[in-house]
């Protein structure tokens, strides 16, 4: 009786066992391990447990499918979200703030400085380093990955060639040149030839996204990293 | 919509708190809690889906747990509320009230 029990309980782990297999590791392993305890515990309470009591522990656990349906959801959803986002409502705050903020993961670090200049340190390639790590990762959320990358591409190697390329125009147009000679500020100079004022205004708005969207990017990603726990 | 299937989707997002409130009388077994909670059959329908959430809980820093020995049987598994689990089901209570009021009063609108 006692073997039968053993076998039939063990199938059913070995069950859980594989419909959990897409957890890692250590999660499968406290899952399997809890529910072990639970049947362990339910059947040491009988003497010599029949076969029936044990299909009624097993029963009212559920169906392995059942537990890793509820481990996959437990994983995509609940309150860790709000904790880790202060601004939710439901969010723990006074709690959370008592202990001290975990260390950003290295990889992770290197993944926001990269994006910030590493398209300046490496042209392009380094930016391009950065975007591959910060999309395999799993400290942030699509929305943020996506934040990372399109605000703004290249990080601030876009605002450095901007300049570069302002730099150009202003020094290759005749009247601004003698302008700044004078000792005017620039954009002044540059409003008495009519179509150059309405550029140059364009021009200083981009250069102040490329240079403010890179920095708030990198607030960003820093503020809704995942810590290590 | 099949009344399970909406029964389904009502415990997500309530029941983890709903875990955390019944340890708020202190340090439970979870054979005990997991019981308890599935005593009506409408919050839990398969006590075996309490432990993963259990598992997330711990990992999220809302519960601590701790391994007893027993007088008689195998180890077990105790869970009890840390301070950011009782805000949790204090945050909880709160919007749940309102949640539950505002539904009330749509449903109770004469039609």
């Amino acid at each position: 009786m006692a073997d039968v029990t053993t076998t039939r309980v063990q199938a059913y782990l070995d069950e859980l066992d594989r419909a959990l297999s897409e957890l890692p590791r250590g999660r499968r392993e406290e899952i399997v391990r809890d529910i072990r305890g639970h049947i362990e515990v339910a059947l040491a309470d009988l003497d010599n447990p029949s076969d029936a009591a044990v299909e009624q522990v097993l029963d009212s656990l559920g169906t392995p499918a059942e537990i890793a349906e509820a481990a996959y959801l437990a994983e995509a959803d609940g309150i860790p979200d709000a904790a880790y986002a202060p601004e939710t409502k439901y969010a723990p705050e006074t709690a959370y703030e008592q202990r001290p903020r975990p260390r950003m993961a290295t990889r992770d670090v290197a993944t926001v400085v990269l994006l910030l200049i590493g398209g300046i340190v490496l042209p392009v390639v380094g930016w391009v380093i950065g975007l591959v790590l910060l999309w395999s990762s799993t400290a942030w959320r699509t929305r943020d990955k996506l934040i990372g990358t399109l605000l703004v591409p290249g990080g601030l190697l876009g605002a450095l060639l901007l300049a570069g390329l302002g730099m150009v125009v202003v020094t290759s147009t005749g009247s601004c040149e003698t302008s700044q000679a004078a000792g005017a500020a620039p954009a002044t100079v540059c409003t008495s030839s009519g179509s150059g004022a309405v550029g140059t205004v364009i021009a200083i708005s981009l250069l102040v996204v490329c240079v403010l969207g890179p920095f708030f990017t990198l607030g960003w990603l820093i503020r809704t990293a995942r810590r290590p726990v | 919509m099949e009344p399970g299937q909406l029964l389904t989707h009502l415990r997500r997002g309530t029941l983890e708190y709903c875990v955390l409130a019944a340890l708020r009388g202190g340090e439970r077994y979870a054979g005990d809690l997991v019981a308890d909670l599935g005593e009506d059959g409408v919050l839990v329908t398969s006590e075996g889906t309490v432990y993963p959430m259990l598992s997330r809980l711990r990992r999220d820093g809302m519960v601590d747990t701790t391994w007893r020995e027993s007088r008689s049987g195998p180890p077990r598994r105790y869970y009890r509320l840390t301070r950011a689990g009782e805000a949790a089901v204090r945050g909880f209570t709160e919007q749940w009230q309102l949640f539950r009021n505002a539904v009330d009063r749509v449903l109770s609108e004469e039609v």
